[in-house]
Parts: C-alpha cells; sequence; structure tokens
C-alpha cells in the first residue's frame, strides 16, 4: 500500500523549532559521517529528516526517535548549514506532546520535576559530595559560582571530579563558593529529549536563583551547563560570565596560582567531549592543562573536530544501549591501542560512559578515565614521579 | 620512387628549417627528440635542424626567426602539437622574419605521437611525420591571403532578447543593421516571461528598453513578418533575399486582433504577446539585402508534451510551466491559495525534466524518430524560481516538486534552490525509469488527480499524492529552421540545434565565415546566456566587418589554363554554388572553369573529378601530397649516432 504524504506533520515540526527541516537537500553527509554509522544502528538521521519533511511513518521507534547523541558531527558538516539537532529536538517535543516519551525518560523528566535532578536522588542530597571538605557557600562577596552538575553530585564516581576541582582551586586561591540544594540541573537534556516546558521550568529556576544572589562570573564542570548557559539561558534572562573548569584551570596553570612540581609518568590520550569541543570550539585549553601536568600525550586516531561521541549526550545517558552499539566502546579501544594508560576527558557524561566501558572491555588493568582535574591534581599531589 | 632516388634528385635548392617541440616533457618523455633532431638533419633539403623546450615560446620563435633572417633557411617545418594551437603562431614568426607565412608545414607530434605511442614506434612515426612535412614543405609555393571587400552592414535573424541585442551590440559598434523578424512581434519567447531570474526584475520592463533602443537606432532597419527565403555569396558580401508578407499564423492573428481590440499603442509592450512595432504589411513584398555577415538568433520551441504524458491532454489539471508563468501573472488577486478556473489549489505538483534528458529505452521517440537526450538547462531554476513565487504568493498552496537531478548551475541559481526548500516546497527525486504516474482519482475525491510514485529518499517507498494540479516542466526543443538550414547549407548537431565550430576555440562560429549564431538556436540556454552569445556573436560580426575587408586562406581551388578543357565536371560537383563557373577561354580555345575565391571552401571534390588534373588546391596539391606520401613510404632515414 503506497503511503499518502501528511504536510500538516511538516508544518507542525517547523513550528516545534525544526526550522530547518526543508532546508534539508538529503544529501547524506549527516548520515555519513554519524557515529551510528560505525555500530550500524537502526537510527539514520537524514532518513528521519526525509520522514519528517514527508509527514510519513517510522520516527517514532524509540532506539531511532531518541538515537541521536547531538553530538553536532553532522551540523558542522552540513553543506546548507542545516541545524539538524533543532530538527531532532522538535521531532521529540512533538511526540512528547502527543505522550509518547518512553518510560526510561518520564522518570527522568520526573525526577527533574520533582528533585530538581535527573538521577531520581532527593533535593537534599544535592551537596553529599562535599563531606569531608571544606567547600565554601556562595555569598555576595565571593567571586565565582561554582556550579556543579548534577552527575557530579550524585553520582559516586563522578563526585570525584568536583572534589578534585575544589582541592585545585582552594589551592590556587580562587574566591568561589557553592549555592548547594536550591540549584537544579540546567535542564540540557530535557530540552534535548522533547521538555521543552520541563526545560523552561528549571532554567527559570536556575535564572532567578543565580540573579537573586547576585551571581556574576561562574565555574561550570560539565560541557553540558556550559552550552546551557552560554546558549541558551541568555534569550531567557540569565547572562554571566561562564567558564569551564578546563578554562579556568588552564588560566590558573598560566599564571602560576597552580603549581606542579613533577610531572606524572603517564600515558594520556585526550578525549574531545562534543559539548566543549564542536559546540563550543573549546580544544587548546584542555590540552594545556595536560601539558602543565606534565604528562606524556599520544593521539586517538580522531580528535578535536572529528572526535568520537561517547554516546550520552541528547538524552542517551539515561536511556539503555546494548554493548555492541556503545561508541565509548570503540573509543576505550582506540585509546588503548593509541599507546595510553590513562584517557583524559572533561565531561561527567563522557567519564561515567567511557568508565563502563574500560570495565566491559576488561580494560581495567590497561587504562585509567580520568577527568582533567583529575589528572592535575594527582601530579601536583606528585603521585608518581617521573 | 624510392628514398635513395630523392637524395639523388633533390627537388631543387629549397632549404628546409626543421624545429622540434619538446613541449615540457609532452613530447619528450616519449620521442627520442634527439635521434629525431638527427634524423631531420639527414632528410633531403634540410639546412637546419633544431630542438626546443617550448617552439611556441619568445626563445623558440626568436630561433625561427633568426635562421631565417640569416639565410639558413628559406621555410620551415614545425614539429610540435596539433596545428590548431600553434600553426597560426609559427607563420605569424615566419612572416616576422621576413618569409612568406604559407612556406610553412605542420607535423603533428604530440596528439598524433607522444600522446597515443611510446618507445621506439613513437620516434618511427615521429620521422615519418617530420618527413612527410619536409617533403611537402619543399614543394610549397608562396601564397597570398584572398582579400574580401566587406560591406559594413549585419543581418540579424530573429527578434528575441538575443536577436535584439545582437542588433543593439552590432549598431553600437558602427555596423548598419537589418533585424528580420518572422512574427509582426518584437520580443519571441523573451515576451512570454513575466520576472526573470537571478534578478527578478520584470521581462517586460527589460524588453520595452531594449526594443526601444533597436527601434530608435538609426543604423538598424527592423523588418517584421519577414523571413530570409534566399541567401547567396559569402562573409563581407552576402546577397539575401526577404519576403514579407501578412501574418499568416493563428496565434499571431490571434494576438492581433486582442491588441486591436485593447487599443494598445504601438511599441508598446504587452505581456506575453510582446511588442508591435508597426502595422503588419498588406501585401507580399521582397527586400534584398546586401550584408556582410549575418548573425541567425532564430530561437527555440517549448517542448510539447504528447497527449498522455503524465496526463496531459487528458486532463485540464494538467498544464506546462510556461502555461503557470502566465496564469500566475495574471492573477492579481493572490490570496491563500492559488486558484485555477475557479479551483483552489491546495496541493500540486512540479514534474521535471519533461521531454529533456530523455533516454533511449525508457522514453519514446517523437513521430520524427527525435529523442531530447540532452538537458534543457533552464527549466530547474525556472522551476525553483515558480516554486518560490507560489509559496511567496500563495502560502496555503503546498508543492511536491519531482525532480530526477536539480541543476541551479549558475550564479544567484543555489539562492533559488536553498529558497524554495526554506520555503517549505518538498523534493521528492525519482529514476528516470521509475517516472510518477499521473491519473484521474476515483469519483468523489477531494482532489481530481492522484500521483503515484517512488521515493528514491525512502528506499523507493511507494507514494501516493492527491493533487489539484500537475505542471510539467517542459524542455527546450530547436525552431524549425529547416528552409534557413537548407539556404545556408548549416551544420546541424545530432540534437537538433545549430553547431557551433568549437565551443571554446571558436563559440559562436559557423564553419561558413561570416554566419554566426546568438541564443537558443545554438542550445538550451537561459535569457543571461543568450545575451552573453548574442554580444559575442556581434562583437565577431562587427570584428570581421570591420577593417572594410576580410582575409580569407588561400587555400581555394585554382585553375590550370593549359590543362583544362571545359569539361565541366568540377562545376556540376562543386557544392557551393556560384563557386565554379565556365568562361570563355582566352584566345578563342573554348570554353575553361573559374574558381571565386571567395566561396570556395577548399574541399577539394573539384580536384577529385577533374579528368585533366587541371585544377588544384593551392597549398594541397597534388604533387605536394605525392611528395608526402614518397617520404613517407620511402626507406626510413637512420641517424648516425653520435
Amino acid at each position: 500500500m503506497p503511503d499518502t504524504p501528511f504536510y500538516e506533520v511538516n508544518e507542525a515540526i517547523v513550528l516545534s523549532g525544526g526550522v530547518d527541516l526543508n532546508t534539508c537537500m538529503q544529501c547524506g553527509m549527516c548520515a555519513a559521517v554519524c557515529p551510528w554509522r560505525e555500530v550500524d544502528g537502526e537510527f539514520i538521521v537524514r532518513r528521519m529528516i526525509r520522514l519528517g519533511q514527508m509527514g510519513l511513518e517510522g520516527n517514532e521507534v524509540e532506539d531511532i526517535l531518541y538515537g541521536c547523541t547531538t553530538c553536532n558531527k553532522c551540523v558542522i558538516n552540513c553543506p546548507r548549514g542545516v541545524d539538524i539537532i533543532g530538527i531532532m529536538r522538535a521531532i521529540r517535543t512533538m511526540t512528547a506532546e502527543m505522550g509518547g516519551t518512553p518510560d526510561t525518560l518520564r522518570a527522568v523528566i520526573g525526577s527533574c520535576d520533582s528533585n530538581g535532578n535527573p538521577w531520581g536522588e532527593k533535593r537534599e542530597k544535592r551537596t553529599d559530595w562535599m563531606k569531608g571538605l571544606d567547600v565554601p557557600a556562595y555569598t555576595a562577596e565571593t567571586e565565582y559560582l561554582l556550579s556543579v552538575c548534577c552527575t557530579s553530585c550524585y553520582d559516586s564516581r563522578s563526585r570525584n571530579i568536583a572534589r578534585s576541582l575544589v582541592k585545585l582551586l582552594t589551592t590556587a586561591g580562587v574566591s568561589f563558593g557553592v549555592i548547594g540544594v536550591e540549584e537544579n540541573c540546567c535542564g540540557e537534556s530535557l530540552r534535548k529529549t522533547g521538555d521543552e516546558s520541563g526545560f523552561m521550568k528549571l532554567a527559570e529556576a536556575n535564572i532567578g536563583l543565580f540573579n537573586g544572589r547576585g551571581v556574576k562570573k561562574i565555574i561550570v564542570t560539565s560541557p553540558h551547563c556550559y552550552h546551557t548557559y552560554t546558549r541558551e539561558y541568555p534569550e531567557i534572562g540569565g547572562e554571566w560570565e561562564v567558564i569551564h573548569h578546563s578554562q579556568l584551570l588552564a588560566q590558573l596553570v598560566a599564571d602560576g596560582k597552580l603549581k606542579v612540581p613533577a610531572a606524572l609518568a603517564k600515558k594520556v590520550a585526550y578525549h574531545d567531549p562534543c559539548y566543549l569541543g564542536r559546540h563550543s570550539e573549546i580544544f587548546d585549553e584542555p590540552r594545556a592543562v595536560l601539558a602543565a601536568a606534565g604528562v606524556e600525550t599520544v593521539e586517538m586516531p580522531r580528535e578535536k573536530r572529528f572526535s568520537l561521541c561517547c554516546g550520552g549526550g541528547g538524552g542517551r545517558v539515561w536511556m539503555e544501549t546494548p554493548a555492541e552499539k556503545r561508541f565509548s566502546v570503540l573509543r576505550v579501544n582506540e585509546a588503548v591501542n593509541a599507546g595510553a594508560e590513562i584517557l583524559a576527558t572533561a565531561c561527567p557524561y563522557c567519564v561515567s560512559l567511557l568508565e563502563d566501558s574500560r570495565k566491559t572491555e576488561n580494560l581495567e588493568d590497561k587504562l585509567e578515565v580520568l577527568d582533567l582535574s583529575e589528572v592535575l591534581l594527582r601530579s601536583m599531589e606528585g603521585e608518581t614521579v617521573r | 620512387m624510392t628514398a635513395e632516388d630523392s637524395k639523388k634528385k633533390p627537388a631543387g635548392d629549397e632549404k628546409v628549417a626543421v624545429y622540434i617541440c619538446h613541449c615540457g616533457g609532452n613530447i619528450s618523455d616519449h620521442v627520442d627528440v634527439e635521434a629525431l633532431e638527427r634524423m631531420a638533419a639527414e632528410m633531403p633539403g634540410v639546412t637546419v635542424s633544431r630542438r626546443n623546450h617550448f617552439m611556441c615560446s619568445d626563445p623558440g620563435q626568436n630561433m625561427i626567426i633568426e635562421d631565417l633572417k640569416a639565410g639558413k633557411a628559406d621555410r620551415i617545418v614545425v614539429a610540435s602539437c596539433s596545428p590548431a594551437l600553434h600553426e597560426t603562431t609559427f607563420r605569424r614568426a615566419a612572416q616576422r622574419a621576413g618569409v612568406n607565412p604559407y612556406l610553412y608545414e605542420h607535423a603533428n607530434i604530440r596528439e598524433q605521437v607522444s600522446w597515443v605511442h611510446h618507445g621506439d614506434g613513437a620516434t618511427a612515426k615521429a620521422a615519418a611525420l617530420v618527413g612527410a612535412a619536409v617533403a611537402k614543405a619543399r614543394a610549397l609555393q608562396p601564397l597570398e591571403p584572398i582579400r574580401v571587400e566587406a560591406i559594413r552592414h549585419a543581418t540579424v535573424i530573429g527578434g528575441g532578447i538575443a536577436g535584439l541585442k545582437a542588433a543593439r551590440d552590432l549598431a553600437i559598434r558602427g555596423v548598419k543593421v537589418a533585424l528580420v523578424e518572422k512574427t509582426p512581434f518584437l520580443g519571441g519567447n523573451f515576451a512570454k516571461l513575466d520576472r526573470v531570474y537571478p534578478t527578478q526584475e520584470k521581462a517586460g520592463d527589460l524588453l520595452t528598453g531594449l526594443a526601444a533602443a533597436v527601434l530608435a537606432h538609426p543604423s538598424i532597419t527592423v523588418l517584421t513578418c519577414a523571413e530570409m527565403i534566399a541567401s547567396e555569396g559569402y562573409v563581407g558580401d552576402f546577397k539575401l533575399k526577404v519576403k514579407r508578407q501578412p501574418p499568416q499564423d493563428a496565434e499571431d492573428l490571434d494576438k492581433l486582433i486582442q491588441l486591436k481590440q485593447a487599443g494598445t499603442a504601438k511599441g508598446t509592450f504587452v505581456p506575453f504577446v510582446g511588442i508591435l512595432p508597426f502595422d503588419v504589411p498588406v501585401g507580399e513584398e521582397t527586400v534584398d539585402l546586401a550584408t556582410g555577415a549575418v548573425v541567425l538568433a532564430t530561437g527555440f520551441k517549448h517542448y510539447t508534451p504528447p497527449k498522455g504524458m503524465y496526463g496531459y491532454g487528458d486532463n485540464p489539471e494538467v498544464i506546462t510551466l510556461p502555461d503557470l508563468i502566465k496564469l500566475m501573472a495574471e492573477d492579481t488577486a493572490g490570496g491563500g491559495t492559488l486558484q485555477v478556473n475557479g479551483r483552489p489549489i491546495k496541493t500540486m505538483a512540479m514534474i521535471r525534466c519533461v521531454g529533456s534528458r530523455q533516454i533511449p529505452g525508457i522514453h519514446e521517440p517523437d513521430e520524427k524518430g527525435n529523442l531530447n537526450e540532452y538537458c534543457s538547462r533552464v527549466c530547474c531554476t525556472a522551476t525553483l524560481q515558480a516554486d518560490r513565487e507560489l509559496r511567496e504568493k500563495y502560502p496555503e498552496t503546498v508543492i511536491y516538486d519531482f525532480y530526477r537531478d536539480i541543476r541551479a548551475y549558475g550564479r544567484g541559481h543555489e539562492e533559488y534552490y536553498v529558497g524554495a526548500s526554506r520555503d517549505g516546497v518538498l523534493f521528492v527525486r525519482f529514476e528516470a525509469d521509475a517516472a510518477p504516474a499521473v491519473a484521474r482519482a476515483p469519483e468523489g475525491s477531494e482532489s481530481p488527480l492522484s500521483i503515484t510514485a517512488k521515493d528514491t529518499l525512502l528506499s523507493g517507498q511507494d507514494l501516493e499524492i492527491p493533487v489539484d494540479l500537475v505542471v510539467l516542466a517542459v524542455g527546450m526543443v530547436p525552431s524549425d529552421v529547416s528552409s534557413i538550414v537548407d539556404i545556408m547549407k548549416l551544420p546541424v548537431g545530432a540534437d537538433r540545434f545549430l553547431l557551433e565550430v568549437h565551443p571554446k576555440l571558436r563559440p559562436v562560429e559557423l564553419a561558413t565565415t561570416g554566419i554566426l549564431l546568438a541564443g537558443t538556436c545554438q542550445a538550451p540556454m537561459d535569457s543571461t546566456e543568450a545575451a552573453q552569445g548574442a554580444t559575442a556573436a556581434s562583437v565577431k560580426a562587427a570584428t570581421i566587418l570591420s577593417r572594410g575587408f576580410v582575409e580569407l586562406d588561400p587555400y581555394v581551388a585554382a585553375v590550370n589554363a593549359d590543362l583544362c578543357t571545359g569539361t565541366g565536371a568540377c562545376v556540376e560537383t562543386c557544392p557551393h554554388s556560384g563557386c565554379i563557373t565556365l568562361v570563355d577561354a582566352a584566345g578563342g580555345k573554348g570554353r575553361m572553369a573559374k574558381v571565386n575565391p571567395a566561396l570556395c571552401t577548399g574541399c577539394g571534390m573539384c580536384v577529385a573529378v577533374c579528368p585533366n588534373i587541371a585544377i588544384e588546391v593551392n597549398g594541397w596539391t597534388l604533387r605536394q601530397y605525392e611528395a608526402m606520401v614518397d617520404a613517407i613510404v620511402g626507406e626510413p632515414i637512420v641517424a648516425e649516432a653520435e
């Protein structure tokens, strides 16, 4: 039976934010550079756009609809500059409005709504990561608000990133402080999964909170928060000087405020997180931090703009992906093959997914996955002296 | 005659200089140029044999000039690339050295040797070609170019955008012009456009200005309702007969009645008609034109789909792109949806490549067996333009645009494609052998037509789309110019458009000097390109006529009065009427042949039929041919090793 296109769907996607839907000429460049092609995933970005243009069925399958990790590789390669992520978001928004959100995401959305975090944890536990550390509270006199990603507030592995960073900031004498339990998730992954109203609720709460406390400068620990605070909040009243911790650490090292007495004798590969690299074009500062740590850097085949997504963006960090379809599996093997002993990165999602794949691939003896702050702290503490 | 014989019996005291070009390795990588240089030195009559990396360079040419000036040689052979590239270069070098430029022979050892042969065989063939060239060079006679007086007058045939532009550009360059237009109107197909891409100007505005300039120019005579019926003569001095008669064409008569009823003033642009500059003739008259050059701007016709193709002719809802353009231009109401005959068009389809890019075995030839395998080039951007204008004017009309490929090739064209996409036009790609099918929808359906198609972008998924209107983006076919082709003996391509000599080396020129092409008579092109072609043709025509005379190559037939007995065989065979005639021989010795060199193209057919070998083509005499053949079949010359 032939299908009849439904142009109203096309118009609805455009109205929901997929403004470039029809600008796509179906050349297929997006699908060719998409990381899903490396694991033969069901998600084919060109086809999804085509079905959207024609208003045909086929996009509602969960692994297709929520396949895109919003890694931005297709967007920067698109010859017509199509905002492909906007189209993905719009199609998910329409699905959400029709009640089609899958259960796994419903739980995340519900937790954000009731707890202000996607982890299903109580708001009061947001500051548990600080236990045993002297973390200053944010006051009117504080220079920087330290906005810790929910992942690093609640996830036990990720908490070490926040703790390492606090130690470094304290050593360097940076004026910073944490607001704490009143903070909310930035909302980045909610927006990408199509929950526009959930995102707006979190965003407005955060903007009200930060502005109410007179925040001017923010240190973020996640490239996802960085993207949201710099690209999305300004349109709705949140405008601050935002700095990712990799940038601040590079600055502190350059200014001589953090001194590394001896080099860390490890081979380190750096994994560019999508939202820090391709989205925000921050490529040099993380490498400067590694250089300061004195490690020997090794190159993986794909770097900077060509970096391979870990698989955690676009809300996929909350969804189940079978081991044989995980980009992070490819990535940890790439690091080992490049001769790395440490795979360093600068994003809590990347750390989580790469850590997980390191274990499932039985690479625990060969490879460590660390955040930049952890690498720098280790070398400062002189853990291994060359 | 053997090579030994020719060595013993040199043809005379001719001194030949041979120059061998390396072409920067193009030749010398495959031909042993040093051995060739030594072999050439051994050839009979050769007094100088040299090599150079690039003979066409200044040092290469200076080498020739110095040798000739020093009297080391009196004629030259250059062994290099194709004569099409540098024959003129080396002739001029000889001329600069004070030597007759026709005492020159060319050996092509690149295209005919080094690019196609390698090793010893390549060098041997190069030596044979150089040997033949030397043998011919020894037999060459000095020649003088033929000078023909040129009338500073050109005739432009066709009054569309290209013809008008050519006429104006010629007049600006001081050439008198006759503009011959078949219909009563100026403007041609250009008058049937509303706005033109890529500027979105009104075609009528452009045409009004251009036609006014043509009509007002004192050097231009415009003849409407006029057709060329005879042509004689040659570049600089064509004699054309033009017949003017009352219009016969039903469409033209209909337009005239419309204009009369509307009371439109003469010289005013009327959309989709053109400009009526004067009253039409009431009787028949013949006008004689003495003209130096002819610019053909005979234009094109839109392809008419056969009945049944995509439902055309069977369904009133299936129209062509020109129909749509007119329909939109005449709809001043606008509104949410396009209305056709009072019916709202909620959904419509464009279908591209109709009558273009036809493939043998997939598409049916027309009743004459013709298949339009070419791309009409204009329809892609014209359809995109219509898409954009529709979406802007009727935002509620949904457009499905069925295409095989989109070729938005020109400056500013891609912007139409991106724009139409952004405007929400849905492009659906199809394969030539799985084209969309248009059928009437079942009774009671909301839309009168239904299109079934396969979406190649969804792995051939079957689609069924109800539509209210189907627009066929028809291509271009050449105007019927068979009578002009017969009269002037013009070359026609396999696509039935007129054929220029070479698209890069001699664009817009025909092999017959003085006849030039402007616009779509030559190939499908848009009005921008047609205007460019018109300017090119007019500049070439003006250049030919500007000196008051034309110099032609002297390779024309010449009669040997001693041998000619007036058989008339040459006169019968000659393909150019009036070129050879029989005249009284001097001294009352009966009749003999006489050649008009301006009409002769040097084809040599007369030479072949003359029983007395009394007629020969200068520069290509039988003796020269024999000398070349003898050199090739004679014993190869062996160079002594150094």
